[in-house]
């Protein structure tokens, strides 16, 4: 297997906080690699980091064997790499279906000319776009609320939308900012159904997550971040039983007097 | 009655209506004063691009408005250059000022930006009035040609609201269209969320300057047919007030929607008018009004007649466009 994303060395100081610490990870092809870590160890200063939000202090970014790093958040997800965002960000006043149309932004040439006469052509390009997205809303089960604004969805609902949305930009590589947080148990275990489905098509996922029975089985490989720094990587059974891990959630084992 | 039927005799009452305003109207005055309230529709539209769709304030739209206008008059007095030539040459000139102001759009938000955007009405205007070898300075410019389309002159009032009315018409299609596009998504996107739309692909400089531009260009013709029409133009029209009646026509009637604007444009050009007989209270009543509109309709009149401003929709809905139009809220 060869990397898609291969995160060499990155550091990211904010004033006198290092809130990444030379990081190094890849992310294999057609995996599903979660990042986890306590709250403040960095995890979405990374994913902000390679979606093109930070340019990072030090260390290379790499995706798809093109250096990334630098480049805005625009040209980033039009080379294949689709996010979504801890606190859903969606375009609360569009509709559902507006919103997924407009992750497929980059893919629909209407031209200008299309654009204002509204030509045969435009329509056809419109025509097949629609029915793409709404495929997407299918496929996460909003079909039914296409016309519906967004800001009237549950939170649940939002979270779903926001990938499909990304899902819209046909990427290689898609990062997940905790798409759980929030979710019932139901919802969840529709998200990880989701996800595994994304894997089935072929995307590789890179996944923040609290959420642990989650991680454990999504995940085909784990890197666990503390204080910025990398402290384990491996498979969710290596993961669960290294010591590092065990004390940077639950904190050093006291010896027994 | 079917929505259908229903929708239909609407549609040929609201024409018929539109059509027959210059028989209804008493006299020249009142005439003219519809002429103008179409230009405003004009320029109302192109500033709904950036300011209703795009979601960034502009105080320059008058500038742009002037530009248009400017441009026209001096190429027609001054070199002779026929309106038709001249008519694009306005559009294209102005939608070059809105790249330069879209530039700081770029780096400034909010009321940052809308204070560029005075400044830069101001510096506008400024040279209207000062560089007299080229603007012919504060006197104005006088003896614009008028239009005159393969042999028939445009003369009488009623001819021009005829004429205009097809700018009118095309401007509103060339918004709805654009509206239903990857485009006008595009800025919307950017108007609801800037971060999700840079992430979903959307290039944020391309699409801010580009709506300052769009907006820029409506105005640059509706200056270069304002110009055309009354054939004598001076600074002073082109002022930061005006630039402020535009903002309040696009606020009052509905901002990013296609139909808010229009509404907006012609209730601001004759209620003042329809309001004259209060004498000196008149401009105080009108202001009243403005502020009780924005604390009881808040979105804007055309709300009144549907919801979420989708009067519009309702009026040209059609076969195919269910998916696409959203329809009802929750």
């Amino acid at each position: 297997m060869e990397p898609l994303l291969t995160v060499d060395a990155i550091s990211m100081i904010f004033g006198g906080l290092r809130a990444v610490d030379s990081l190094s990870m890849n992310v294999m092809l057609g995996e599903i690699h979660s990042l986890i870590g306590p709250n403040g160890a960095g995890k979405t200063t990374v994913l902000n980091v390679i979606s093109g939000f930070y340019k990072p202090t030090e260390g290379k970014v790499l995706f798809d064997n093109k250096l990334i790093q630098g480049s805005n958040s625009s040209t980033i997800s039009r080379a294949g790499l689709a996010r979504t965002f801890q606190n859903v960000r969606l375009f609360k006043e569009l509709t559902v279906l507006e919103n997924v149309q407009i992750g497929m932004y980059a893919l629909v040439k209407e031209g200008i000319i299309g654009t204002v006469f509204h030509t045969p052509y435009f329509r056809k390009v419109n025509k097949a776009s629609v029915e793409e997205c709404m495929a997407l809303l299918e496929m996460v089960g909003l079909k039914d609320k296409a016309s519906l604004r967004a800001r009237n969805m549950s939170y649940g609902q939002q979270k779903v939308l926001e990938i499909a949305r990304a899902l819209a930009q046909k990427p290689k590589l898609l990062l997940l900012d905790e798409p759980a947080a929030g979710l019932n148990d139901t919802e969840t275990f529709e998200l990880i159904k989701l996800v595994r489905q994304l894997q089935g098509k072929g995307i590789t996922v890179l996944l923040i997550e609290h959420n642990m029975r989650l991680v454990m089985n999504l995940s085909d490989r784990i890197t666990v971040l503390n204080f910025g720094k990398k402290i384990a990587e491996g498979n969710p059974d290596v993961i669960q039983n290294n010591e590092e891990v065990i004390q940077a959630y639950l904190g050093k084992r006291r010896a027994y007097a | 009655m079917n929505k259908k039927v229903l929708r239909y005799l609407v549609f040929i009452l609201l024409a018929a209506v539109i059509l027959s305003i210059p028989g209804v109207m008493p006299n020249n005055y009142y005439r003219g004063l519809a002429n103008l309230s179409l230009i405003y529709v004009i320029v109302a539209l192109g500033l709904n691009f950036i300011y209703g769709y795009t979601g960034y304030i502009s105080f320059a739209q008058a500038a742009f408005f002037g530009i248009g206008a400017y441009t026209t008059a001096l190429l027609g007095v001054d070199h002779h250059i026929s309106f038709w030539l001249a008519l694009p040459l306005s559009g294209i000139m102005a939608s070059l000022f809105g790249v330069l102001i879209g530039i700081p759009s770029l780096k400034l938000t909010g009321h940052y930006l809308a204070m560029a955007t005075i400044g830069f009405g101001i510096i506008v205007q400024m040279l209207m009035q000062n560089w007299t070898s080229f603007t012919h300075g504060a006197t104005g410019v006088g003896n614009i040609p008028g239009i005159s389309l393969g042999g028939f002159t445009i003369s009488s009032a009623s001819q021009y609201y005829y004429f205009l009315l097809f700018f009118v018409v095309l401007s509103i299609l060339v918004t709805w269209s654009i509206e239903h596009s990857n485009l006008g998504r595009s800025f919307k996107a950017v108007r609801e969320d800037e971060i999700a739309a840079a992430t979903s692909g959307i290039n944020l400089t391309f699409t801010k300057v580009f709506s300052f531009a769009l907006s820029a260009f409506f105005a640059g013709i509706a200056g270069g047919l304002y110009a055309s029409m009354s054939a004598y133009i001076s600074p002073d029209t082109f002022s930061f007030d005006q630039s402020i009646v535009f903002f309040t026509m696009v606020l009052i009637g509905g901002a990013g929607t296609m139909l808010g604007p229009v509404i907006g444009a012609i209730l601001l050009t004759f209620v003042p008018e329809l309001l004259r007989f209060m004498k000196e209270y008149y401009m105080a009543l009108f202001g009243i009004g403005i502020v009780l509109i924005m604390i009881f309709i808040p979105q804007g009149i055309v709300n009144v007649f549907a919801k979420d401003g989708q009067f519009a929709e309702w009026i040209t809905a059609k076969r195919t466009a269910r998916v696409e139009s959203p329809q009802k809220d929750l």
